[in-house]
């Protein structure tokens, strides 16, 4: 027999997450004492309700998150370069769990910021503090053609997931000789230099067993975004034959069914085709009321990552307004520091204390090959004056160069901060 | 409110709007950002990256300020450094030494590990017996191998500029010492 709940949840999951049911959800881990709710097991998320439970054993830490494990996005362009499978890239939750917090595989499908509750499809969990660390998602309205068939024909593949496992499946399937075409959007997007090192590894891949295949990067941006002289001089010495970079190349549409690419005044086509598109925050972000009408990401206070419109949620990782932080890269490291941060912050106001001023740091590396890897390192302290991060005089720079330790650096630093996260 | 408490906010009232109140910077959120490279609490898995944590509070300071002076150049560090200042470096030093030191768990050569064993004595001489640290040298015992290799390394390339001793017990040795040194450290847990 089918249930009135069941039919409801079946309803609010086909609908838009701006219906809230008017049967109360059944309440899933009735709260007593002080919780705090993190929403998303990433690596903002993972990281907070890490550091919660450090901090404050005794409090409620409850992390919601959709998939069974932890899937990393940093590193995943090395399973699409063929160097690292699926499986070097996942960790499980275990570690977490270990820890006292409770994590919910389900996925959210609003926030009642009023009531402090969170709606899953399985139920509602109430809060006393909710941290946000949701991610992204991709913006195909202005791409023609982006129709599942379109996105299918065309991965992004800026999620880890099923779309890293098919990119790395169809390089390896391609005939060699062939054509890859990469699409690069205007920034702010999640990970700068993530594109370029996707294009430098792909660039490998196809030198090593693809002779004669060209990678197009059709970048919309007027250079490369990040560590560009860099990735620059990598791909001068090392792919002259095989990449074509571009700039100020916007993309208007795609054709899924004969992989066609087209900007405003060319056309390619691709036999492997990656369309990275613009990105907002989540769409849970949006809809609960946390994000101006026409922004794409989040403003916060930077002390503590407090919403400016809810003094209870803190929000981190990629859906946060750097105009509102600081110039802050959206990096997997970064999120990692905020998610400390915003850890701090929470435990601190829950037990009314004054939270504590704060320090991001990151460091992003990139592999160029397959053994030789760049980096960018930089400290942010919070400034009392604009109340925003600024890195002191001298506090950020470059690798010198690409080099071998650097790749082996980068190998150590992703082993250290699942670590950190999820052990 | 007392006469001594009034005295002491008229102080505060007079201090320059951007002075920044003295130790306004919190050190514990400070040092967590260490982890993402070097582990949580400071005692990471790295083969290349080593534990920060458990060693003398003046080691870790000379490291940090070598850093930010440039008689070390680590292309990570020598940015994280220049971000901090005195204060920070001696409150992150005594931080990261009352934390438990951590050994690597990345293999070492037993057969390298006992040729380096016939080598390590002058180094104790400064770094402590089985080389877990004294007041002239800091812990080498369960560091990383690479990391140990790297280091001896980046003092004869120039990238550390080492002490008048530091630079005459390496000059003699080969690189193949220099390996078996740092496998015989690196197993000593």
């Amino acid at each position: 027999m089918l249930s009135r709940r069941k039919l409801l949840q079946a309803a609010g999951a086909g609908v838009g997450a701006s219906y809230i049911p008017l049967v109360s959800a059944e309440e899933l881990l009735p709260k007593s004492g002080r919780r705090i709710v993190v929403l998303g097991g990433g690596w903002g998320g993972a990281t907070a309700a890490q550091y919660a439970k450090r901090l404050a054993p005794d409090i409620d830490i409850v992390l919601i998150e959709a998939e069974e494990a932890f899937r990393s996005c940093p590193t995943s362009n090395w399973v699409i370069g063929g160097l690292w499978n699926m499986a070097d890239i996942t960790t499980s939750y275990e570690g977490l769990r270990r820890r006292g917090i409770k994590v919910v595989r389900d996925r959210a499908t609003a926030i009642d910021a009023a009531a402090k509750e969170v709606r899953l499809t399985t139920g509602k969990v109430r809060y006393d503090r909710l941290i946000l660390s949701p991610g992204i998602d991709y913006i195909y309205d202005n791409i023609e053609g982006m129709d599942a068939a379109g996105r299918a024909r065309f991965p992004a593949a800026w999620k880890a997931g099923p779309e890293t496992a098919l990119l790395r499946q169809r390089l390896a399937a391609m005939p060699a000789g062939g054509t890859v075409v990469m699409t690069v959007p205007l920034g702010p997007f999640r990970c700068p230099p993530g594109p370029y090192e996707r294009a430098s590894l792909i660039a490998a891949y196809l030198k090593r067993q693809k002779p004669g295949s060209k990678l197009v990067v059709l970048d919309a941006n007027k250079k490369i975004i990040s560590k560009g002289k860099l990735f620059k001089a990598a791909w001068d010495d090392l792919y002259r034959d095989i990449i074509d970079y571009r700039t100020e190349q916007e993309l208007i549409g795609v054709d899924g069914s004969d992989g066609t690419i087209r900007t405003a005044f060319d056309e390619f086509v691709a036999d492997v085709g990656n369309v990275i598109p613009p990105q907002r925050a989540k769409a849970i972000v949006h809809e609960a009321g946390l994000i101006a009408d026409g922004r794409r990401w989040a403003a916060v206070k930077a002390k503590t990552f407090q919403s400016a419109a809810a003094d209870d949620i803190h929000i981190i990782g990629d859906a946060t307004d750097q105009s509102s932080i600081g110039s802050v890269p959206k990096s997997g490291f970064i999120a990692n520091s905020m998610g400390k941060v915003a850890a701090a912050a929470a435990v601190a106001l829950l037990q009314d204390q004054a939270p504590p001023t704060p320090s991001l740091a990151n460091t992003c590396y990139s592999l160029v090959s397959e053994d030789e890897g760049i980096s960018v390192t930089a400290l942010y302290k919070w400034d009392q004056e604009t109340r925003k991060f600024l890195v002191p005089a001298g506090a950020k720079g470059l690798s010198p160069g690409r080099s071998k330790i650097v790749a082996r650096n980068a190998r150590d630093w992703a082993h250290a901060i699942w670590a950190d996260m999820l052990s | 409110m007392t006469r001594f408490r009034l005295l002491g906010l008229w102080l505060l009232l007079a201090l320059p709007a951007n002075m920044a109140v003295a130790g306004s910077v919190d050190i514990a959120g400070l040092a967590r950002t260490c982890a993402g490279c070097h582990g949580p609490e400071g005692a990471g898995p790295g083969r290349t990256i080593p534990s920060i944590a458990g060693l003398r509070a003046k080691h870790f300071g000379d490291a940090m300020r070598g850093y930010r002076q440039g008689s070390r150049s680590f292309y990570v560090m020598r940015f994280i450094a220049k971000g901090l200042d005195d204060d920070e470096i001696d409150k992150l030093s005594i931080h990261f030494a009352r934390l438990p030191f951590s050994p690597s768990r990345a293999p070492t050569d037993p057969a390298f590990a006992g040729k380096g064993a016939l080598l390590a004595k002058s180094c104790n001489a400064c770094h402590g017996a089985d080389g877990r640290g004294a007041d002239k040298g800091p812990r080498l015992a369960g560091q990383p191998v690479e990391y140990l290799n790297g280091a001896l390394a980046a003092y004869l390339s120039g990238e550390r500029r080492g002490t008048g001793d530091m630079m005459a017990q390496l000059k003699p040795l080969s690189a193949a010492d220099r390996l078996h040194l740092s496998h015989f450290y690196a197993s000593r847990q």
